[in-house]
């Protein structure tokens, strides 16, 4: 069956960092961040508004070198849809199939990765401090915070060559609102 | 691709995401004929060797104390949950120069297709000094706003205007976040005319390193109470942290000189002063929720 809808992707309101292997995108609406991979991105990327579901997987085969069919790009428009990540959402036609249904049917005849869209959660100015100054090396905090949490660097101290193990996640401090009630208070 | 690298490619991602949201402030305020100075946050992190490691999750913002008011209304009209914005209401909290001179010395520099307007260096600086002190010096990370704004400075960076406009003690206040981030970051001071005070042991009241190294260390770390509200045992921990209040703050905040002398009258008032603060923002946040 052909499908004809042609999906657009969103733009607007969106910040984008393209790397090798996966698309990060940051919805300024939302506050969410995403990942799409490999496929994902490439489905995403495609949406153009000229290219059908159809085309898209035809570009996705030249792309991969491997047969790709339209439930594969089904499959990514409808997480990209959900996130937002489209000018307008579209629905696939129905073929009887429930989502897990489709996703295994497609996993089975694909040799790409599936299309993943994930939702990340942005770090926090805490965590951004506990890249290590020295280094330029992020540093993998292995403690959980709460939200509103910051962190440092245990090795502070102009000698850190390394981060690993290196990092201390337990500094939270927050940032208490400085405009609360219209007026001007302690940040 | 490792942890390690997916957050960093996170907090290029999030580098991105901030310059987008200065760009989207100060149009939109611009807008509404009010003209905002940038503080902290990419204001300082152009002078990080990696801007990125800088980051900052929400944008601060001063405005002139005559237009809050009307910036705030705009702010809670248009932008709350879209744009996270720290609006300050001047900087007098943190200067002692008038909003109008920093304004007037403040500069438009280019920004992802904008002019953003910054302090003058010597003031920003001078204000990151007092902001840290003004925190009780608990965020550490934060020293390297000095390191990186003494090291990277301009050439032509006015000594006597950083140092010289807010007279001794503010002097000794500012004198002495450089001389922790020169003890505790390796800041190089040899360039600088202060560099003999810095250096001297004795600038650094003993109180203070105690204080610093006592919150650096300590694993409950302060966070605003109407944050915590809905966890009774944080809310316990916070109160219990509260109490003495950190002497640093405490002596900021009654405008006292950092000298060897006891820090305790200053923590009593500090009691008094923070109280009512506390009291009104958890009162706001609780009317918030109920609503």
């Amino acid at each position: 069956m052909q499908n004809l809808q042609k999906p657009v992707a969103r733009h607007e309101g969106l910040v984008v960092q393209e790397m090798p292997d996966e698309v990060l995108v940051y919805d300024l609406n939302t506050n969410k961040a995403h990942c799409l991979n490999k496929s994902a991105a490439a489905v995403w990327k495609n949406c153009d508004g000229s290219n059908s579901i159809s085309d898209i997987a035809a570009i996705l085969k030249n792309e991969f070198k491997t047969p790709v069919s339209d439930d594969f790009v089904w499959l990514a428009i409808d997480q990209l849809g959900k996130d937002e990540l489209l000018e307008q959402k579209i629905t696939a036609p129905a073929n009887g199939l429930t989502r897990r249904e489709a996703m295994r049917r497609v996993a089975l005849a694909s040799l790409v990765a599936l299309p993943v869209v994930a939702s990340l959660t942005a770090p926090t100015a805490a965590q951004a401090a506990s890249v290590c100054q020295n280094t330029g090396a992020a540093c993998s905090c292995t403690q959980a915070n709460n939200s509103g949490f910051t962190a440092s660097c245990s090795s502070l101290g102009g000698a850190v060559t390394g981060c690993t193990g290196a990092c201390d996640c337990s500094v939270p401090g927050g940032t208490p609102a400085n405009t609360a009630a219209g007026q001007c208070v302690q940040a | 691709m490792s942890n390690g690298s997916q957050q960093e490619n996170l907090f290029q991602l999030m580098t991105k995401v901030q310059a987008e949201r200065i760009r989207r402030a100060f149009v939109f305020f611009r807008e509404h004929e009010i003209e905002p100075i940038l503080v902290k946050g990419w204001a300082i992190a152009r002078f990080y060797p990696n801007p990125h490691e800088r980051f900052s999750a929400d944008v601060d913002l001063a405005v002139n104390p005559d237009v809050f008011p009307t910036a705030l209304e705009l702010k809670k009209r248009h932008l709350i949950g879209k744009l996270p914005i720290d609006l300050h209401c001047g900087l007098g909290q943190f200067d002692s120069l008038s909003f109008e001179n920093l304004f007037e010395n403040s500069r438009l520099v280019d920004f992802n297709d904008t002019k953003v307007r910054v302090l003058r260096h010597e003031d920003h600086l001078r204000l990151l000094a007092v902001h840290w002190l003004r925190d009780g010096g608990i965020f550490k990370q934060r020293l390297w706003d000095i390191h990186y704004g003494v090291k990277n400075r301009p050439a032509n960076f006015d000594w006597e205007r950083f140092l010289e406009t807010n007279g001794e003690k503010r002097r000794k206040w500012i004198v002495g976040a450089i001389a922790v981030a020169h003890r505790y970051t390796d800041l190089n001071v040899e360039d600088t005319p202060i560099a003999e005070e810095v250096k001297n042991p004795r600038l650094i009241p003993k109180w203070m390193l105690r204080t610093l190294e006592k919150e650096w260390n300590d694993p409950v770390k302060f966070m605003p109470l109407e944050q915590v509200m809905d966890d009774r045992r944080e809310v316990w921990r916070q109160l219990k942290k509260r109490f003495p209040p950190n002497p640093l703050v405490a002596s900021l905040y009654a405008n006292a000189p950092l000298n060897d002398f006891p820090r305790l009258p200053y923590q009593i008032i500090n009691i008094f002063q923070r109280l009512m603060p506390s009291i009104n923002r958890t009162k706001w946040q609780l009317q918030s929720k109920l609503k």
